[in-house]
């Protein structure tokens, strides 16, 4: 026995401010009882520092401050046995001393509190003597402190910074953010761990999102039904009102219109016309991002406070921008009269429909009104239901509650320029007429854009196409037939979405399966006006006889995803189905599959001495490849059942176009079968002579590409344009 | 050395590959990466025996515009790529991955037809950038390295103008002997080839960290055993020994190159002193090389010339110089200045022999091969300036020319972490004759990779009994 070399193990770069541990290992000769390190300039090579340490252990520790900090050093190590002979030195280690980098997370906004479902973590590094970095890790943990996402290594950007975008945080949740790097000496270095809460708005879309499987055609329907219709008033601030029902408990919200002008207070006696509320009254309205059809239920539920007043406001026209000239008003007032033939006096409401000429003429196209109800007052309670079908008016006036008026010293419940139950004597109930009601033909006025509300306080607003429906006394839900609905809970949004059109970049389609979370990203849409909010697609790549969920979800500026909206659908495919974005194909008769195969490449190789083979195989590839055989029948037939010999021949050159380019498709089955495949052959396609040549087969092989729920796989073979 | 981790996977019975590819700056920063694109076989040689030790091949599928052969694009001149293949671990499924090296990459070719993409580039280590294959030629007329400059600050100050600032350069025992002038139109690789040649026991290399290396190459005296059969024996495919019969030769005779001596005087004994007179030299200078010859072989020589004073004769390494027992013999020696002292420089022609006179060898002088002899001069043994330089030189050779003549090839599971000079240990199968257990120096690995890729690996037989002849302490 001898004593061996020793190998001294490589040195990360360390901080010479403390202690460091240099090791090396010896394996074979004689018991090392004792170890002699030597450290050099890399200079020079003249020694800095030696010791001798008697032990067994394979180390020795270098105290702090012994090395200087940006000096390049080597090092190397002898051993000795018992008889005190020493090795060969080892081989040499070079290494640096630098001062401890700094790492840390530049950009955790104040108190860790991220207020979006997405944030882009900046991690800063320094080191005095400027030694560079290798590279950067961000993990983000739940506050279990199990991992949620790694970023894996990170590389520089132009800027030579290292950025990390989460984009799925849950609100209302705590993580925990950590960041560790390398720099290009080894030395590790972890970032101070950072707690966030997240915590954001999280913007709701009401919309129903309307899917439908296709099972003859081979893809699933989806509609969208986003209406972005941001309300405005005149209010500043906005006087939102929140009551606890003292029968139910629950929190009634209303938005308070009521509130009479300084003007109005000094001269009460004033009469109020038409064309005079733009200015003196607080109102709020809506201009854009819907359509009232010609056939419409408009709904409202308020308390009033004036009689005479127009409390509600239809137009075809925006009327603070455009003015009247050419356009078309519906104008609702609350009125009180002694009805013709009768003796008592009752509330009720007048609709007119005022066109106006482009020369300014009016002329009156509607004029219907509503129910009578006993007198009403600034308390009462009550539903405004219009109706059009056709030139067919209801106007329903319905009295939720009633509380009379008191006027009584320390009592009175009567309020200064609104109108009271109690009658006065010096003011006289008219006497009425009898009404002559007008419905002229007016839907060349249609759509109408514009829609105002004012003199009352107003708990909801709703207009529908559906003329079917009963009247509401509480605020509906958005449906598909819904074109404006507002509840005032704290907002005057009158569309399905609760965030204004600048706010929203995008929407995202994402599906998933049923009780899957990994959703992918199917389509997405820059939000520039409201239209772009309505729209249609076809989804395809998706396995028959399964459960998918659909969710449309809002990204607002800064990528701030909202919560998703879901809709699922089950799935059944009738026939063999080959698509991409491009085409779609449905095989018919004499349909068969080929042997698939799953190919996974692998290797055996026999050691001499082992009983065993090893098995060897590349990575992860693992894939079908196998060949479809089947009959195209023109792209109408599935409609038309008829066998049309041109559109068959377009169908099957646009076939054979699509399998000889390089574009990826799906293939789906009645068995659940769907693969992402590619043509990795030449398709056969010949005429049937059986049929007069008139239809045509076509065999084809294929090898898989990915997997239809695998976002990375959908992106690369361009079925989706994004990864989230 | 491998982990624990890569030493365990390399003896699994199942094995599934990664590649991982990093891209670095020339400040070894890793910058992007090519992952998943890798396809083909990539190969890998490591030989110790070539100026250019580490290479590579690879063929890639280009995903996007980035792998173009383009300025700011993935595959451009100012990039390094480092190489690392993994083994998934059975348990864990963690993959282990091995680095493979630091190379440039060279030649890149792209295939681009109505059936194939595919972008092949070779990966060279980073001694190209200083060969001229990539780089390395000098700016300006011509490079001198002074006679007398010590060898490491040279070497150091040479791969600097290249760009390296990571290194491990040993001390030569050898200032350098004679002025080294690199003309125009040289490399930086030619001033180090040159250094290196100083002394033959040496070698340089970059290893899998980018790190540059001049260091003495391991005999595999008193060296750890690297890889045993427990893993040999799990890996182990065919092996082939080698005997090139043509090339053995056990008795080799070196001569540098004769020195031009313009001053010459015969020694006159005086006590333990030899008395010198030449009328041209005027005083004592550095570098004075002066020729002469002695009537006696004396102990503990000094040298006093012109009565300038006795200065001690000694050898390279500081011990007192052993003259040859003849008065024939025509010596020579150099003044230093630094030291005051004449260094001996043997022979007027420097003269070096050796003989493998182990008894276990199979290729012993007094064997029953007998003397198969070599006589080595001229060209690079032009270089050798001092006969203790000969004698390494010879003892060099002999270790080349006869026992790495004793050397095998073995085919096995590839195990990537594997590296040259490394001592192993291996029991060849031999079910009709007698199975040893032997050492061996590794010489090269040729690695493949995929499902059906082997390594090749060449070793040579180390007797652990000889002298290795590389340890100038025992010249």
């Amino acid at each position: 026995m001898a004593m061996v070399k020793p190998i001294a193990l490589n040195v990360n770069a360390f901080d010479a401010n403390y202690d460091n541990e240099f090791l090396f290992i010896v394996e074979g000769g004689d018991q090392v009882v004792k170890n002699k390190i030597t450290i050099r300039l890399q200079s020079d090579n003249s020694v800095v520092y030696t010791n001798t340490k008697e032990t067994f252990q394979l180390k020795q520790t270098v105290p702090a401050g012994t090395l200087t900090n940006g000096v390049y050093y080597n090092v190397y190590f002898n051993t000795y046995n018992a008889n005190n002979d020493e090795s060969e030195n080892s081989n040499v280690v070079p290494f640096y001393c630098y001062t401890t980098p700094s790492l840390e997370f530049s950009n955790i906004p104040t108190g860790g509190i991220i207020n979006s479902a997405t944030y882009d973590f900046q991690v800063d590094y320094s080191q005095l003597e400027g030694e560079l970095l290798s590279n950067v890790i961000i993990n983000l943990y739940d506050s279990g402190n199990v991992l949620v996402k790694s970023s894996g290594n990170l590389y520089p950007n132009e800027e030579n910074e290292y950025h990390f975008v989460f984009t799925e945080f849950i609100n209302d949740s705590n993580y925990i953010i950590k960041a560790t790097a390398t720099t290009v000496n080894g030395t590790i270095i972890n970032a101070e761990d950072v707690n966030l809460s997240v915590h954001y708005v999280n913007p709701i879309l009401y919309s129903n999102l309307l899917v439908t499987n296709n099972c003859t055609k081979g893809y699933n329907e989806l509609s969208s039904n986003v209406v972005i219709c941001d309300g405005e008033t005149n209010q500043d601030p906005i006087k939102y009102l929140h009551i606890i029902d003292p029968v139910s408990g629950n929190q009634l919200d209303y938005i308070d219109l009521a509130n009479p002008q300084t003007v109005l207070a000094q001269n009460p006696s004033v009469n109020y016309v038409y064309g005079k509320w733009e200015t003196e009254t607080d109102k709020v309205w809506w201009k854009q991002g819907y359509g009232v059809p010609t056939d419409f239920v408009f709904t409202t539920r308020l308390n009033p406070v004036r009689l005479d007043n127009a409390l509600i406001v239809l137009s075809n026209k925006d009327l603070f921008t455009d003015g009247y000239n050419d356009s078309f008003v519906y104008t609702i007032k609350l009125k009180r009269e002694i009805p013709y033939g009768e003796s008592l006096v009752k509330d009720f409401l007048e609709l007119e429909g005022i066109y106006t000429s482009a020369l300014g003429v009016k002329q009156q196209k509607v004029y219907q009104i509503s129910n009578y109800v006993d007198p009403l007052n600034h308390l009462s309670d009550i539903v405004i239901c219009f109706k059009k079908v056709g030139n067919t008016y209801t106007l329903t006036l319905d009295v939720q509650k009633r509380t009379a008026n008191v006027f009584k010293w320390g009592e009175s419940n009567v309020k200064f320029n609104a109108f009271t139950d109690l009658e006065w004597e010096d003011i006289p109930n008219t006497r009425g007429i009898n009404h002559v009601l007008v419905a002229e033909d007016v839907s060349e006025y249609f759509e109408l854009g514009f829609t105002m509300l004012t003199e009352g306080i107003y708990d909801f607003v709703d207009i529908t196409k559906d003329t079917t429906k009963p009247i509401q006394t509480e605020c509906s839900s958005w449906d598909f037939e819904t074109r404006l609905n507002c509840d005032f809970n704290d907002n005057i949004r009158g569309g399905n979405i609760d965030i204004l059109l600048e706010q929203l970049d995008y929407v995202k389609i994402k599906k998933a399966e049923k009780d899957s979370y990994d959703w992918v990203t199917i389509f997405e849409k820059k939000i520039e006006t409201v239209d772009d909010l309505r729209f249609m697609i076809e989804d395809y790549i998706m396995p028959s006889n399964t459960t998918i969920k659909y969710a449309i979800v809002p990204i607002l500026n800064g990528n701030i995803e909202g919560d998703y909206f879901i809709n699922e659908t089950d799935v059944k495919w009738s026939g063999v189905f080959i698509a991409n974005n491009k085409h779609r194909f449905k095989l018919y008769s004499g349909v068969t599959y080929g042997t698939s195969v799953s190919n996974k490449e692998k290797g055996l190789l026999q050691p001499i001495s082992g009983k065993y083979p090893i098995i060897i195989q590349n990575g992860d590839d693992n894939y079908i490849s196998g060949t479809v055989q089947g009959t195209l029948l023109g792209y109408n037939y599935e409609d038309t059942r008829v066998i049309d010999r041109a559109d068959v021949v377009k169908q099957a050159n646009d076939f054979a176009e699509m399998l000889n380019s390089s574009d990826a498709f799906c293939i789906t089955d009645w068995n659940g079968n769907v693969y992402i495949a590619r043509c990795n052959g030449k398709p056969n396609i010949s005429y049937v002579g059986n049929y007069g040549n008139g239809i045509v087969n076509i065999s084809f092989t294929f090898v898989e590409q990915g997997k239809w729920d695998n976002k990375t796989d959908l992106y690369n073979n361009e079925f989706i344009d994004t990864i989230d | 050395m491998p982990s624990q981790k890569e030493y365990n996977v390399a003896k699994q019975t199942n094995r599934k590959l990664f590649v991982k590819v990093n891209l670095l700056n020339y400040n070894y920063q890793v910058v992007d990466e090519l992952s998943g694109v890798v396809v083909g076989s990539p190969t890998f040689t490591n030989n110790s025996s070539s100026d250019i030790r580490r290479t590579c091949s690879f063929s890639f599928v280009p995903t996007d515009k980035s792998f173009d052969i383009a300025y700011g694009s993935k595959i451009w001149l100012d990039k390094y790529i480092q190489v690392f293949v993994g083994i998934e671990e059975n348990k864990t499924k963690e993959i282990i991955y091995t680095n493979m090296g630091i190379y440039m990459i060279d030649n890149p070719s792209r295939v681009y037809s109505s059936n194939n993409n595919t972008l092949t580039i070779q990966g060279i280590d980073l001694m190209a950038k200083m060969t001229g294959l990539r780089n390395g030629n000098l700016v300006g007329l011509e490079h001198i390295i002074h006679e007398g400059t010590n060898v490491r600050t040279a070497i150091i100050g040479t791969i600097e103008l290249a760009g390296f600032t990571k290194y491990v350069v040993e001390e030569c025992p050898f200032d350098v002997p004679n002025e080294i002038k690199i003309d125009v139109g040289g490399t930086v690789y030619d001033i180090l080839k040159q250094l290196l040649e100083i002394y033959p026991n040496y070698e340089m290399y970059f290893d899998v960290d980018g790190i540059f290396h001049y260091d003495m190459i391991p005999s595999g005296k008193n060296e750890q055993i690297r890889v045993s059969d427990d893993l040999w024996q799990s890996v182990l495919i065919n092996y082939t020994i080698n005997t090139n019969f043509d090339d053995v030769k056990n008795d080799i005779e070196v001569f540098g190159k004769t020195h031009d001596i313009s001053y010459y005087a015969i020694a006159i004994e005086s006590g333990n002193t030899y008395n010198l007179t030449i009328a041209d030299v005027t005083r004592l200078r550095n570098n004075l090389k002066i020729g002469f010859t002695a009537p006696n072989k004396l102990t503990n020589p000094l040298i006093n010339l012109n009565s300038y004073g006795a200065k001690q004769l000694l050898e390279y390494d500081g011990t007192p110089a052993v003259l040859a027992d003849d008065t024939n013999v025509y010596y020579v020696c150099k003044y230093i200045e630094d030291g005051d002292y004449f260094l001996f420089m043997g022979e007027v022609t420097p003269h070096g022999e050796a003989q493998d006179n182990n008894p276990q060898s199979p290729f012993y002088v007094n064997g029953t091969m007998g003397k198969v002899r070599i006589v080595l001069q001229g060209g690079d043994y032009d270089n050798i300036y001092m006969s203790s330089l000969a004698k390494a030189r010879a003892d060099w050779e002999l270790y080349n020319r006869c026992k790495v003549k004793d050397s095998i090839n073995i085919t096995c599971v590839p195990i990537y972490w594997l590296d040259v000079n490394w001592l192993v240990e291996i029991t060849l199968p031999n079910k009709q004759g007698t199975e040893e257990t032997n050492q061996y120096i590794i010489k090269s690995i040729n690695t493949t990779y995929g499902v059906s890729a082997t390594q090749t690996i060449e070793m040579m037989r180390f007797y652990p009994l000889y002298e290795d002849g590389t340890d100038p302490q025992i010249i």
